[in-house]
């Protein structure tokens, strides 16, 4: 049979492509973040239970993004050099996939390896008691895994099955945040049916807050096998499915010739060269759809707080904006400047683009259209909150800055865009920029908590959508700092489009 | 008036610690058609980039259309050029028409070059089929018919004839042929089939492992009853 073969050929393929670099970096991310978190509380004698609470969350962020970059990494390779077409020359289908489902399983595995030996090392670091039962870390491990797993079956096939990585990678983050929001929601079965919550849904340890003392109690309970059982059943639905695709594919030999629509002159079109590049890409849906969901879950989570959310449209504008700036946005223009430079990095467009246009319109026109869509993916955010505040009958007066937080917001958003726009210039690959992006809306969140908002281009969109929450700007730094941003940005990526040799895909 | 298109001093360009090519001294007349021959890796489409500023050269200097190549200069030389380096680039969800229209939106061009771009090389009748549906020739003639937009008064080239059949082939010869005559312009065309740079060129550039090994009218080089062809195994044998 030769899997074990075939997965030494697997091997010698990501030959210095340093794939499981991902998995240490997150590790690092995740410990850097409880330190971050957790360093001021010495000596806790339920220390680790701490850590095995806040551990599943912080993995319901990160985990779906790395499970999804590295299922389409796997595929990627045979995806760019057009090599499943020779591949199934001598190998089936399904040998191909299960493969490198199996070199996914034992990646998967290393990264729990490393992931409990993570908790090891923060109770040691943090001073914790770690004499804790060897039973609960067996436990975290064993869950964690299982939910990896159920998210590689379906990234896999994702990426097996669609050559745009965009697929994949969205499918992951909206994934990850849906979990992460649901978490704020009164729990029901339905937590424990999505695979990427039970990271959290099949954990052990519940966190009591009282509201009065504002004491935070850990306690420990008997582990909840309900979700893994599910994701065991997500994997048998993710296997079969894949099966069945497995036995239809064929090399894509798709909509060759279906088209009958045939003009007789040759009509040009009026929109911007840029649009034009797009046409047919589903890019920029999601900044439509992404804040109307933000929004959905906004004003349920506002509804839901009612007694403690008293500031009316104020509290509203919050529910409405504050996940949505910190993690939506900078990823969905991470997406969209992925998208829009992934049409000239194919191929070797690159050379075209580069006899016939200077470097700086390149650019520019690039940012332009990123800001563009993002400027009205902003206002679209401001009407479907004074929609959804209009049909739940809220009372008092409109914020007096809304007009103010509209404008400066979208001045701010384009600091991310310059920013997006270098990153997926310089970084030909789809996924990095945008796991880029994801991490720089958490690197803006922590530069505002150290009191330093002006100095990453993520932090000053934030704080300049939720003033309330973050304090007030100084409009003049505010200003300066997004316009040097803006300039550097602009002028890096220029720079580098001009001095640097043009690569194509050959 | 000028009477080289292209003239390099000294061309180097490296990749890590290896000459990709050195010292390469092209000369190129107005108004001719340049055959640059050399085997597969000997730095022909290094050259060529080398010719449009995509890539900086590790030494030497380059003058093209009476400008010296730099990438401050770079974009106005290129609105002057028409090129295809390495396989045709094309955008494969939009049509063949879109994509021309696409070219013409930067060279400000109008409706009616896309029309006569698509006639000349043939994809008229194809124009509003998707491009990543396209056979591999039709590509290359895309390719083809990007180049030629705007008739520019450099055309350069590389392997054009790529995945073409006979008819296609020769229909491209002819085309590029007839060039020099309709629009004015110099074609520099690369190749590895000699029987083809043979029958359309009137200068030849050799190259190989690069370094150039001739440069000249292509009838002194043909010396006696020998082909090209064996001239060129001669010459590119164990050097």
């Amino acid at each position: 049979m030769g899997i074990i073969e075939n997965l030494f050929i697997e091997l010698k393929k990501h030959k210095r492509r340093f794939n499981l670099l991902l998995f240490p970096l997150i590790i690092v991310l995740e410990i850097a973040f409880i330190m971050g978190n957790y360093g001021g509380q010495r000596g806790s004698a339920d220390g680790w239970m701490i850590l095995f609470y806040i551990i599943p969350i912080i993995n319901c962020l990160f985990f779906p993004v790395t499970i999804a970059g590295f299922a389409s990494r796997l595929m990627d390779i045979e995806h760019k050099g057009e090599m499943l077409k020779c591949l199934y020359t001598f190998t089936t289908p399904q040998r191909i996939f299960f493969t490198k489902y199996l070199y996914g399983a034992v990646s998967t595995f290393i990264l729990v390896v490393m992931q409990c030996g993570s908790v090891i090392l923060c109770c040691k670091i943090l001073d914790f008691d770690s004499t804790f039962p060897v039973k609960y870390l067996f436990i975290h491990g064993m869950t964690t895994y299982i939910t990896c797993m159920t998210l590689l079956s379906l990234h896999l096939m994702l990426a097996y099955f669609y050559r745009n990585q965009a697929v994949s990678i969205s499918v992951g983050i909206l994934g990850s945040f849906t979990a992460f929001f649901s978490l704020f929601l009164p729990s029901t079965i339905i937590q424990k049916l999505l695979p990427w919550e039970s990271f959290v849904t099949s954990g052990f340890i519940t966190m009591d807050w009282d509201r009065d003392t504002r004491d935070i109690s850990y306690t420990l309970c008997n582990p909840d096998y309900t979700p893994m059982i599910i994701c065991i059943g997500w994997i048998i639905f993710f296997t079969c499915i894949t099966l069945i695709l497995l036995k239809r594919s064929g090399v894509e030999e798709t909509e060759k010739a279906n088209n009958n629509r045939k003009t007789k002159r040759v009509l040009l079109h009026n929109r911007p060269v840029e649009i034009l590049k797009l046409k047919g890409s589903p890019a920029w849906i999601a900044f439509f759809i992404v804040p109307a969901i933000s929004a959905a879950i906004g004003t349920v989570n506002y509804l839901g707080n009612i007694s403690i959310l008293k500031d009316g449209w104020y509290s509203l504008w919050t529910q409405h904006t504050l996940f949505l700036c910190y993690f939506f946005m900078p990823v969905i223009i991470g997406i969209f400047t992925g998208c829009i430079w992934r049409v000239e990095h194919t191929g070797t467009n690159m050379n075209l683009m580069m006899t016939h246009q200077r470097p700086a319109m390149i650019v520019l026109g690039k940012y332009a259209a990123t800001c563009f869509i993002t400027s009205v993916s902003l206002i679209w955010v401001v009407a479907l909150y004074l929609i959804s505040g209009s049909i739940i009958h809220m009372d008092g007066t409109l914020p007096s800055g809304i007009i103010q937080w509209l404008i400066i917001g979208i001045l701010s958003s384009w600091v991310i865009c310059a920013f997006q726009v270098l990153v997926s210039l310089v970084i030909r690959n789809f996924i990095l920029p945008v796991i880029v992006a994801f991490l720089g809306g958490f690197a803006g969140l922590s530069c505002i908590a150290k009191g330093a908002p002006y100095l990453t281009p993520f932090s000053l969109f934030d704080i300049a959508m939720n003033q309330k929450e973050l304090g007030t700007i100084d409009i003049r730094s505010f200003t300066l700092s997004s316009i040097i941003f803006i300039t550097a940005f602009i002028m890096i990526a220029i720079m580098y489009l001009s001095r640097t040799d043009v690569r194509s895909n050959e | 008036m000028k009477k080289y298109v292209i003239e390099t001093y000294d061309l180097c360009k490296k990749s890590g610690r290896k000459y990709r090519i050195k010292d390469v001294n092209l000369a190129v007349p107005k108004g001719c058609i340049y055959g640059f021959l050399g085997p597969n890796g000997a730095g022909k489409t290094t050259t060529m980039k080398l010719l449009l500023g995509l890539i900086q050269p590790d030494g030497g200097s380059m003058e093209v259309l009476g400008k010296k190549m730099s990438p401050k200069n770079r974009f106005e030389i290129n609105t002057k050029t028409g090129s295809l380096i390495e396989s045709p680039g094309f955008y494969g969800h939009l049509t063949g028409q879109e994509n021309l229209e696409i070219i013409a939106r930067y060279k400000k061009l109008g409706a009616s070059d896309i029309k006569e771009a698509l006639k000349t090389v043939g994809l008229y009748e194809r124009k509003d089929d998707k491009v990543k549906n396209y056979s591999l020739g039709m590509k290359q003639r895309l390719g083809i018919a990007m180049a030629l937009m705007g008739r520019p008064e450099l055309i350069i080239l590389d392997e054009p004839t790529n995945g073409l059949d006979p008819a296609g082939i020769n229909e491209i010869r002819n085309l590029v042929k007839s060039i020099p005559e309709r629009y004015g312009s110099t074609v520099i065309i690369s190749s590895h089939l000699l029987s083809e740079v043979e029958q359309i060129a009137d200068y030849v550039g050799i190259i190989n492992k690069g370094h150039m090994i001739y440069q000249g009218l292509l009838s002194e080089l043909e010396i006696g009853d020998a082909s090209l062809e064996e001239v060129f195994l001669e010459m590119t044998k164990g050097a």
